[in-house]
């Protein structure tokens, strides 16, 4: 009798620290859905090379720990690769104008700089890159110097030249040191074609530490073929930041070069506009790039790209950058308010001029992005 | 078009005497007669006469009545007919049929002379006519048998073994031959007489199934897409490029002579009642059939020489067999019924034989190895192959898909470049499951796949093609499943190739995959939970205990949670398993 009496009260024991242990699951599992809840998921989209990736890096800096040493070495590799692919790109191409083009002599390399192009095109075409070291980076300069890849370079909205060539090339002796350690802004300017998705948490603490909002920001590829892995995210995303590379308007597609840049971005902005979950979404456009913009909207006029054509340029200098951009804003917003259907006539849209490179910029921007999906937040929740 | 083993020419023919000779000296007999009666009665009302010229009229008709007593026939279809006594009536009788084609007063009037027939001759010739005889009813169902075969021959494989449907042509090629399958068993059921419709309605114009539907949209259509899928086998394996037309140019291509042909029918309006034309017609309709089955052969001669390894060469001189015969099934019963009109049975087998020869066409000449090879695989029957294949694994390359655990496990150093790294499989497979949760995994089932095909010997082009031909499908197409991160140079580089079997194919994508992985998921990887379940497998060793201790570094996700269901990377994963 005993036996058993104690062999029950050892079965209880056992069942009620099961029980306990089982409670403390759920009541874990049930904090973790609730604290999920506060999580505002914030995607970032937008075609290729509108800048999604540099406006992560930029959040990672600003409101995580930013990059460690590891970190910062990591990109070494990125940043010497760019070079190579750069500097061979221009050598490849100004073979290509020299053969193709109707003022071909241009285009010609001079005769001494010809073995050089020639290895270091070889050089680019390699799995693996040799370390950037100061004979190398001196060769480099020679070519970069060259008439006919500077005259290559101008034309390089035919080929897809890295935005950030023209800085990474003019500090070249710094990269090729053997103690060299990537600044923030050569983070920044690096270039590195995302795929697949990825995510961080932060939190924008600002002066009033106690707010506590938690975002979540989830960074995609831009070209075609990565959309298709954008459905996964649609659900239950509190805003969306639709970047647009506003000095994209002569360029043409990397995985398309039938399709111009900015007549890409406008489509895919209809489509995102259009998607059915969006419905109550808060969308922040940024259109991005503007340093670049404003340089070469001196140069090349709008007209080049078909949405534009109805540009009419009237003055000069500043005056015309400012009426070029209000025009480009004022065309997303017609379409913006041309796509919304009636019923998603209340989300929150909001249009915002910004460079990635730019780090108080950005840091500005955001904090207006904070401000207004919190107020949103405050308004859905019937306390405003 | 198909102008079956029916006749009735002859009909048409006799019907144009009777308006044009008969009626005309009928009317004149029968006011002949009225005159008469008059003459004899001295005027008068000549339907009060009626009754009275019958009983009055006396023995100078009574040749007359005599002669009709003894006759008893209808003067028009001359059969022994009841109804008939007087000119009178020969009148009704005439006037009624006026209107009606001739079988159908046939059929009104011979049951009547039941008598000194037997029924079912009558009857035989009634539903010879008209449709409805029980062979007729089992044709019909012989021939939708074929069409629930057909049906789940091809769409079981998506909807029992859950197969992922292609995109492309590859994909709308064989359904649209399903397609023109059934439209072409229901054009031949409704234009030719199986069933007995009690009215006509709009919908059953002799024009809309006997020379659209059975034309353009069935047989046309058929043998059109076998002859599309033939040309990209020419291409493909013969000449080992892609082809330069796409499918949805050359399949309307193909098609326009039937169109053509059909708009020209329709125009002049050669049919008759029952559906069926003149023999001037019925040749080059004949003719146009043959020469696309010639067409057909002429691709299929040409590739006669390359071993394929999915039966598509077998599939295609069967299916030319088959409609050959059944073109000559077709010509033959026709040129029987046409000497033979009277025959009843005649028509009635020859109308089974026509429904059974198309129902075993569709399923013979229908296939889908040409254009999926790898689901042509899948067998209904058997269990074990259930499961999809990959194509490696049926090209028979060796270690396809699977891991071996006899390999030494040598540290996985990270300062190595990655391409030497991912030579070791198990690093590959724990690199794949790394890549696909964070959804980037098709640049690395590309390498799996690229690996697979440099396994092939370089000589062996037709393996290569297959393989080679998969992959493009896989990864290159613009839009496709898993489609990879590349150039459009690259991309076009690629799909205008001028030879498919070449070793050096897909080294520019290849190549810029690596490099993309590189800078973009191997940093994430080394501080992923992935690396680390990945050392403490390698590190476990032989012996089963744990070598050495993994350090406690801190791993960060690179995507916490995916939200979709359906992610086709861990799909496929989880298939190649």
């Amino acid at each position: 009798m005993g036996l058993l009496c104690s062999r029950n009260r050892g079965y209880h024991e056992a069942d009620s620290e099961e029980n306990v242990q089982a409670e403390e699951i759920e009541r874990r599992i049930e904090q973790e859905t609730k604290a999920e809840k506060h999580i505002q998921s914030l995607l970032l989209l937008g075609t290729g090379e509108s800048g999604k990736s540099t406006i992560f890096k930029q959040i990672k800096l600003l409101f995580q720990t930013g990059f460690n040493d590891e970190e910062l070495k990591s990109y070494i590799a990125v940043i010497h690769a760019n070079v190579y692919q750069t500097i061979k790109l221009l050598h490849d191409g100004s073979k290509e104008l020299a053969l193709n083009d109707t003022e071909s002599s241009k285009y010609v390399l001079s005769t001494e700089h010809k073995d050089i192009g020639k290895k270091l095109s070889q050089i680019g075409g390699q799995l693996d890159y040799p370390c950037l070291d100061k004979e190398l980076a001196t060769e480099i300069e020679t070519l970069w110097k060259d008439d006919a890849i500077q005259q290559t370079y101008a034309r390089g909205f035919e080929l897809q030249v890295p935005d950030c060539a023209q800085y990474f090339m003019e500090n070249l002796h710094r990269l090729a040191d053997a103690n060299y350690i990537p600044t923030k802004d050569d983070i920044l300017y690096a270039r590195v074609r995302s795929t697949g998705v990825v995510e961080i948490q932060f939190s924008p603490v600002g002066e009033h530490k106690k707010s506590g909002e938690v975002y979540r920001l989830f960074d995609v590829g831009g070209q075609r073929n990565e959309r298709r892995k954008w459905i996964h995210l649609f659900e239950g995303v509190s805003a969306v930041i639709f970047c647009a590379a506003i000095s994209d308007y002569d360029q043409i597609l990397f995985e398309d070069e039938n399709k111009n840049r900015m007549m890409e971005t406008k489509d895919l902005f209809e489509w995102v506009l259009k998607q059915p979950c969006f419905e109550k979404t808060s969308f922040m456009l940024f259109l991005n790039k503007f340093d670049i913009f404003e340089k070469k909207i001196l140069k090349v006029p709008l007209n080049v790209c078909e949405w534009f054509k109805d540009y009419q340029p009237v003055s000069t200098g500043k005056q015309e950058i400012e009426h070029a951009y209000e025009f480009v804003k004022k065309k997303f917003e017609e379409l913006y308010f041309q796509i919304t259907a009636p019923a998603c006539v209340d989300r929150v849209f909001k249009v915002y001029r910004t460079t990635a490179l730019d780090q108080k910029l950005i840091k500005k921007t955001f904090k207006l992005v904070d401000e207004t999906l919190r107020r949103r937040n405050l308004f859905e929740a019937g306390l405003l | 078009m198909v102008d079956g083993p029916f006749l009735h020419m002859a009909g048409r023919h006799q019907q144009g005497t009777f308006y044009a000779v008969i009626l005309p000296s009928l009317r004149k007999l029968q006011a002949c007669f009225d005159q008469a009666l008059d003459e004899h009665h001295g005027g008068g009302n000549q339907l009060a006469m009626e009754p009275y010229g019958k009983k009055k009229l006396g023995e100078d008709f009574r040749l007359w009545k005599v002669d009709f007593d003894q006759e008893d026939e209808c003067g028009i279809c001359l059969e022994p007919c009841t109804k008939m006594v007087l000119p009178n009536s020969l009148l009704e009788c005439l006037l009624p049929t006026a209107i009606l084609p001739f079988e159908i007063h046939r059929s009104r009037f011979s049951p009547a002379v039941g008598g000194s027939e037997s029924g079912s001759p009558t009857a035989m010739a009634g539903c010879a006519v008209e449709g409805g005889c029980p062979s007729d009813y089992i044709a019909i169902a012989i021939s939708g048998l074929s069409v629930v075969v057909l049906l789940s021959r091809s769409i079981l494989p998506f909807v029992v073994h859950k197969v992922s449907r292609k995109k492309g042509s590859g994909f709308w090629i064989p359904m649209i031959q399903v397609l023109a399958s059934i439209n072409l068993v229901i054009s031949i059921v409704m234009s030719v007489n199986y069933l007995r419709f009690k009215k006509r309605h709009p919908w059953q114009s002799c024009y809309i199934w006997a020379v659209w539907i059975e034309g353009p949209l069935g047989f046309g259509l058929l043998l059109s897409c076998r002859i599309v899928q033939a040309f990209q086998l020419y291409f493909i394996f013969g000449k080992k490029r892609l082809p330069p037309l796409r499918s949805h140019i050359s399949l309307p291509l193909f098609l326009l002579p039937w169109f053509a042909l059909a708009a020209l029918i329709h125009m002049r309006e050669p049919l008759n009642d029952h559906c069926h034309m003149k023999a001037q017609w019925v040749v080059p309709v004949i003719c146009l059939h043959a020469v696309f089955v010639g067409i057909l052969v002429a691709f299929t001669a040409a590739i006669r020489h390359i071993e394929f390894r999915f039966n598509e060469l077998r599939d295609l001189w069967r299916g030319i067999l088959v409609a050959a015969s059944s073109i000559c099934v077709w010509i033959t019963s026709y040129v029987l019924n046409r000497v033979h009109e009277e025959i009843g049975w005649l028509q009635v087998l020859s109308r089974f034989l026509l429904l059974v020869t198309t129902g075993v066409l569709i399923v013979v000449v229908v296939s889908i190895s040409s254009s999926q090879p790898l689901l042509s695989q899948i067998s209904l029957r058997r269990r074990e192959s259930m499961r999809c294949k990959t194509m490696g694994q049926v090209l028979g390359i060796p270690d396809s898909g699977l891991i071996s655990h006899n390999e030494a496990n040598p540290a996985v150093n990270p300062n190595e470049p990655l391409e030497k790294l991912l030579l070791d499989k198990r690093f590959r497979q724990s690199f794949m499951a790394f890549a696909d949760s964070c959804l980037a995994g098709e640049s690395m089932h590309f390498y799996e796949d690229i690996h697979e095909l440099g396994k092939i010997p370089p000589d062996d082009s037709i393996r290569r093609i297959y393989m080679a031909r998969e992959i493009i499908d896989k990864y290159i197409l613009a839009g496709s499943v898993m489609e990879v991160n590349i150039s459009h140079r690259c991309r076009q580089e690629i799909l205008t190739t001028p030879d498919m079997a070449h070793p050096l194919l897909f080294d520019n994508a290849l190549n810029e995959l690596l490099q993309l992985m590189k800078m973009n998921l191997a940093r994430d990887y080394w501080s992923s939970i992935f690396f680390l379940k990945f050392k403490e497998e390698t590190s476990k060793g032989p012996a089963g205990h744990e070598l050495e201790q993994v350090s406690d570094c801190s791993f960060s996700p690179r995507l916490s949670s995916i939200h979709g269901f359906d992610d086709p990377f861990r799909h496929e994963h989880l298939s190649e398993l």
